[in-house]
C-alpha cells in the first residue's frame, strides 16, 4: 500500500479544506459499514426499479423503511405467534412517526401484503409479517452495507456449491456465468465513471461497497476453474467472466487510487477504514510507511534545560581530592637536616654534663662538692645541681650523685639552705672523653 | 542563515526546521510570517546573529508545550550535559552585563580542558581520561543538534535556543555567573 496522506496542514491542524465540507459529510458519526439513509433510499428504488408501476412506486422518505425495520422488530421480538394487533404495532412504532404517518404506511403494507390480517375472533383482526418481505428487509440491510458487489459473492459461491453437488446443470451454470459477468461489467463501468466524474460525496459512499476485490477475484478464478473442469464447453464463457472481473479489479484500484488523491489533497485520515490504516502498518514496507511522512515538517529535536539545572549541575561537581599519597621527592630539601641537628645536640649537651663532672671530679673517683656549690653562688649553684642529677640519671654517664639528709642553713651566705652533696664515678672513666666540637651551637639548660 | 520562501506555511515550516533564518527585508514577507507563525501558537522573536539579524520561533503564551503531569514528556539533559552546557555558557558569555546570545566563539579544546579539569581525578590517565572525554564530546553533538549550541563543528557557540530564554531566566544566572566554571585560557601557538 503507497499511502501519501498529508494528515496535517504547516501549522499542524487537521485540514477540512477550508469550507468544513468533510465535517459535514458525518462519516465518523455513521455507523461503520453503513451509508447514509437518503443514499440507501435511492439505491432500494434502483433495486425495486425493474418491477416499479411507475416512478413514484418506492417513497424516497427513509421513515417508510424505518417503520418496516420496527415492525419487523415488534414481530420477532414480541410473542407474536397469533399475530399482533394494529394498536400493538402502532405501539411499536409510536417512537418514529405520527399517527397520521403510521396510519398511512399501515395501509400501504396491508394492501402490498406485508401485513397479512389473520382473524382469530369476529371482532378482533391480528396480522402476521410476510416471510418475503423479511428477505427484502435483509436484502437492503445488505444493500446498505455491501451495494449490489454482495451479491456477486452470493451467486459465485451458489454456483460452486452447486457444480461441486451436482444439482445445476450445464445450462443454470452457464447463466450464472453471464450473469456474473454482466454485474461485473455493470460495476466496472460504473465505477470507471464514477472516478472520472463523481464528486468526493459519492466518491465515500461506494467506497464501502468494493472493499473485497481480492476475495471476489479469486472466488471468481475458482469457480470458473471448476467449471473448465466439470463443464469444458463452457470454458470460454468462464474466461470472459474471469477478462470481466480483471476489468472491475482494475476499476477499483482506479477508483482507490482517486480516493486516495483526494485524501492527500485533503489531508484527510477518515477516508480510509480503521482496518485499512491497521493492514497498512502492518504488512507495509518500512519505507513506505515512511513515505506517509515524507512532507510532513517537525520541530528538530529539543531539550529541556532549565538555569535551576544548569547551577545544580556544576554545585555538584567538585574538584576531587587525591586518593593517593604524592610520592616521595628524589632529592633531600635544602638546608640542615634537623634530625641530625637535634641529635647533635643532643650529643653536645651529653658531653657538658660529662666535661662538668669530670671537671667537680678532678680524676678522683669521689669527691664532695658541698663547698664547691657554696662558692659558685645562686643561681649557678641550681645549674651546677641540676647538671650533676642530669649526668648521674644518663645512663651512658657514669656517675652517681648521693644527696644528703642534712642541710646548711647560712642566712648571709648567697646559698641559704645547702644539701651536703658527693659526686661518685661509678666505673673507670671512658678511656678518651668525646672530643669537643668547636663550632657546637649553644645548648639551653 | 538560509533565504527565506515567499510562502507563509512553508516560510514557517523552513524556520521550524532550521531553528532560525535571516530576517526577511520585505516588511510584508516578515508580516506573513508572523501570521503564519500566530496561527501555529507561535511568535516571532528578532535576534542578531553573527549573519545579521535572524527571526527565531518562540511559543504564544498559553501555546507553550505542556509539561509536568500532562502527559507529555520532555527530554531532560543528563548530568554530563548539564555540565558541559554550562562550561560552554561560561566559555561564550565572556561577560555577563551583555545578553548570553550570540556571545563569543570559544574552542572545542577550552571547553574539554576545562571539563577535564573538573571531573577527573588527579593522576587519572589512559583509557580512563580518554572514556571521560568521549562523554564529552558526546554531551557536545547532543547539545549542538538540540540547538543549545551552534551546529557548526568548528567552534563552540551558544545556539538559538539561548536566544529564546525568558529575561528571569537569563537574570538568574547572570546572578550565579561566578559559579559557572571557567575555560583555561586559550593556548597560542
Amino acid at each position: 500500500m503507497n499511502v501519501s496522506v498529508f494528515p496535517y496542514d504547516l501549522d499542524g491542524v487537521a485540514s477540512d479544506g477550508g469550507d468544513g465540507r468533510l465535517a459535514q459529510q458525518g462519516r465518523l458519526d455513521e455507523q461503520p459499514g453503513s451509508e447514509p439513509r437518503d443514499d440507501l433510499m435511492r439505491r432500494v428504488a434502483a433495486f425495486v426499479a425493474p418491477v416499479a408501476a411507475d416512478a413514484g412506486a418506492v417513497s424516497d422518505d427513509p421513515l417508510s423503511l424505518d417503520v418496516a425495520d420496527a415492525m419487523y422488530g415488534a414481530f420477532g421480538d414480541l410473542d407474536a405467534e397469533g399475530g399482533l394487533t394494529r394498536a400493538e404495532l402502532a405501539a411499536a412504532c409510536a417512537d418514529l412517526c405520527d399517527e397520521a404517518a403510521f396510519n398511512n404506511r399501515f395501509h400501504a403494507f396491508e394492501q402490498l401484503g406485508m401485513l397479512q390480517p389473520v382473524r382469530g375472533k369476529a371482532h378482533q383482526v391480528r396480522y402476521v409479517f410476510n416471510p418475503t418481505s423479511v428477505a427484502a428487509l435483509l436484502v437492503f440491510e445488505r444493500l446498505a452495507e455491501a451495494g449490489g458487489v454482495s451479491e456477486i459473492m452470493t451467486l459465485l459461491d451458489r454456483t460452486r456449491d452447486g457444480i461441486r453437488s451436482g444439482v445445476v446443470g450445464r445450462r443454470q451454470v452457464d447463466a450464472n456465468l453471464a450473469s456474473i459477468r454482466r454485474a461485473f461489467a455493470v460495476h466496472a463501468d460504473h465505477l470507471l465513471r464514477v472516478v472520472r466524474q463523481a464528486p468526493l460525496t459519492e466518491l465515500l459512499v461506494e467506497h464501502r461497497h468494493h472493499r473485497d476485490t481480492e476475495h471476489l477475484l479469486t472466488d471468481a478464478r475458482d469457480v470458473v476453474g471448476l467449471v473448465a473442469t466439470r463443464f469444458p464447453e463452457l470454458a470460454g464463457v468462464g474466461q470472459r467472466l474471469v477478462a470481466e472481473a480483471l476489468r472491475y479489479s482494475s476499476a477499483v484500484a482506479a477508483f482507490i487510487d482517486r480516493l486516495l488523491d483526494e485524501a492527500s489533497a485533503r489531508r484527510d485520515f477518515s477516508m480510509l477504514d480503521a482496518e485499512q490504516y491497521l493492514t497498512a502498518a502492518l504488512r507495509s514496507s518500512r519505507d513506505d510507511l515512511a513515505a506517509v511522512f515524507a512532507r510532513t515538517v517537525f520541530d528538530p529535536s529539543s531539550l529541556w534545560v532549565s538555569p535551576d539545572e544548569v547551577l545544580h549541575a556544576v554545585e555538584g561537581v567538585r574538584p576531587r581530592v587525591s586518593r593517593f599519597r604524592p610520592a616521595r621527592p628524589d632529592e633531600h630539601p635544602s638546608g640542615p637536616d634537623p634530625i641530625d641537628a637535634a641529635r647533635r645536640r643532643s650529643e653536645a649537651a651529653r658531653r657538658r654534663r660529662l666535661r662538668a663532672a669530670e671537671d667537680l671530679l678532678q680524676g678522683a673517683d669521689e669527691v664532695d662538692v658541698t663547698s664547691r656549690l657554696r662558692a659558685t653562688g645562686w643561681p649557678g649553684v641550681a645549674t651546677l645541681v641540676a647538671s650533676m642529677l642530669t649526668a648521674a640519671a644518663d645512663g651512658a654517664l657514669p656517675y652517681d650523685v648521693d644527696l644528703s639528709d642534712a642541710v646548711l642553713i647560712d642566712p648571709d651566705a648567697p646559698v641559704t639552705h645547702l644539701t651536703p652533696v658527693r659526686v661518685r664515678r661509678k666505673a673507670a672513666p671512658p678511656a678518651r672523653a668525646p672530643a669537643l666540637d668547636r663550632d657546637e651551637e649553644p645548648v639551653d639548660g | 542563515m538560509v533565504e527565506m520562501p515567499r510562502d507563509g506555511a512553508v516560510m514557517l515550516a523552513r524556520l521550524r526546521a532550521t531553528r532560525g533564518l535571516s530576517r526577511p527585508h520585505d516588511p510584508a514577507k516578515l508580516r506573513t510570517l508572523r501570521a503564519a507563525a500566530g496561527r501555529a501558537g507561535r511568535v516571532l522573536i528578532q535576534t542578531r546573529t553573527g549573519d545579521g539579524p535572524g527571526v527565531l520561533l518562540g511559543w504564544l503564551e498559553g501555546s507553550e508545550p505542556p509539561g509536568g503531569d500532562a502527559g507529555v514528556g520532555r527530554r531532560q539533559a543528563a548530568p554530563t550535559v548539564l555540565l558541559t552546557f554550562a562550561v560552554c555558557l561560561r566559555a561564550c558569555w565572556p561577560d555577563p552585563t551583555h545578553e548570553p546570545y550570540p556571545g563569543a566563539a570559544a574552542s572545542e579544546r577550552q571547553v574539554l580542558a576545562a571539563l577535564a579539569a573538573l571531573t577527573s581525578d588527579v593522576g587519572q590517565v589512559g583509557e580512563a581520561s580518554r572514556g571521560a572525554e568521549r562523554h564529552h564530546k558526546g554531551a557536545l553533538r547532543l547539545l549542538r543538534a538540540t540547538g543549545l549550541l551552534d551546529p557548526d563543528p568548528e567552534c563552540v557557540r551558544l545556539g538559538p535556543v539561548v536566544a529564546l530564554w525568558p529575561p528571569a531566566d537569563v537574570a538568574c544566572l547572570r546572578t550565579f555567573y561566578q559559579q559557572l566554571p571557567a575555560p583555561p585560557p586559550e593556548e597560542t601557538g
